[in-house]
């Protein structure tokens, strides 16, 4: 409902001017509608947005409920955050392929898998780049 | 038959025209002429200054060219106390897209808005239109370097070199033969300065008559730069553009007697 209303207005955005959203202009966006219903009717949300431009490249982004918006080059939200941010700050170089981080993602989920109480089998793994969102379909992610 | 019809600016009159909307666009006929030259690597904004009376006291920045944000910059030909609600109204837009898009705002899309705001003047609440043109240069990460005119209709137009204000046809038929599409600035500068000096009221141009303003980009470091020249800088064009007159006079009356004589010799030989 408001949250596709987001993603609407992101749309209108294109098709009115016939250019999208730069990652870090829509990811503001974002933020700030968050912020505005802080005080009346908050989203309880929090979100990692990814994206590729052609003049910045790849970028990703933290969002939380409180309007927080900051570009990070790893994050985590939730429990897995305790797990795997050390993981990251460990393994994380500036430049990395698309390989390496995907597998740096599945040291990540393993870890989540071994250390949280609850029991998370399946994960999706997306990739966003110059072509677009895609699913990185992985049997391995099944325990 | 007009006088039925353009008392008030919510009517068509009955050969479809808004009569309101047109004498707003006669009310700049007469003013102060701006003119805008696009080149590969920036924009000119050329002004005259028609407040020349020696008591006037010296305004803030500049008198004609205003600055609306980081990348855009805009000059006015019109009634001044519209033209300084159109602007505000441009700076704020700006302002208010930083606020919710952490960059800055198109040139093409702070164009649009204000535009739309101008049309809304020539269909509700029974007020007369604003009766200014605006000539904008910017520059953004989608387009590059653009130059867009508005009028008091809400139309906009991008442009590769125009003119508004007094004597606007002239200069746009002289840019028409005179603008090259893969000009710099420096020939952007002397096409301006040409053309300025063809439509200014007075014989002679001279600094304090013109209002020229230049936007640039350093691209190393991200920067657009605004600026407005200063009267020596002026000066300094004008001169140039003289020395070129000169020349070129001079050029013609050689032409003119080399056919002279060629004549004669051809006479004499008969």
């Amino acid at each position: 409902n408001r949250s596709s209303d987001l993603q609407k207005n992101v749309q209108l955005y294109k098709i009115r001017n016939g250019y999208s959203l730069s990652p870090h202009a829509a990811a503001s966006f974002t933020r700030q509608n968050l912020a505005k219903a802080l005080r009346e009717g908050p989203y309880t949300v929090d979100m990692l947005i990814g994206g590729y431009d052609e003049h910045d490249g790849a970028s990703l982004y933290y969002l939380d409920y409180l309007g927080t918006m900051a570009k990070v080059p790893y994050t985590a939200h939730g429990y897995a955050s305790y797990m795997t941010l050390s993981i990251m700050d460990k393994n994380y170089k500036e430049g990395l392929s698309e390989t390496e981080a995907v597998d740096m993602i599945r040291m990540c989920i393993a870890e989540v898998q071994k250390r949280l109480i609850i029991n998370l089998p399946k994960f999706n793994i997306h990739v966003v780049d110059r072509e677009g969102v895609r699913t990185i379909d992985d049997e391995k992610m099944e325990t | 038959m007009a006088k039925l019809y353009d008392g008030r600016t919510t009517i068509f009159s009955p050969e479809g025209r808004l009569y309101q909307v047109e004498y707003a666009m006669q009310a700049i006929e007469n003013a102060g002429t701006c003119l805008g030259v696009l080149a590969q690597d920036g924009i000119v904004l050329a002004a005259e200054k028609r407040n020349t009376n020696k008591l006037l006291d010296e305004v803030a920045h500049s008198e004609k060219i205003y600055r609306l944000n980081e990348t855009t910059a805009c000059s006015v030909a019109g009634i001044t106390s519209d033209a300084n609600v159109l602007t505000n109204y441009l700076r704020e837009a700006a302002q208010r897209y930083v606020l919710t898009y952490q960059e800055p705002m198109p040139v093409e899309q702070l164009v649009c808005s204000l535009c739309d705001l101008k049309q809304l003047y020539t269909q509700r609440g029974g007020k007369r239109p604003f009766g200014v043109s605006l000539l904008y240069m910017g520059w953004d990460k989608h387009y590059g370097f653009q130059l867009y005119q508005s009028d008091p209709s809400g139309n906009y137009g991008g442009w590769k070199a125009t003119c508004i204000g007094n004597n606007h046809s002239a200069a746009v038929s002289m840019l028409k033969q005179d603008y090259k599409e893969e000009c710099d600035l420096n020939e952007a500068l002397a096409l301006a300065v040409k053309v300025m000096s063809k439509t200014l009221d007075a014989t002679k141009m001279a600094p304090d008559r013109v209002e020229i303003s230049t936007l640039t980009r350093e691209k190393e470091k991200d920067k657009v730069k605004i600026r407005v020249l200063s009267e020596a800088e002026v000066k300094h064009l004008i001169g140039e553009y003289e020395k070129q007159q000169e020349k070129e006079k001079k050029e013609k009356e050689k032409e003119r007697e080399r056919k002279e004589r060629e004549k004669k010799a051809a006479q004499a030989k008969k």
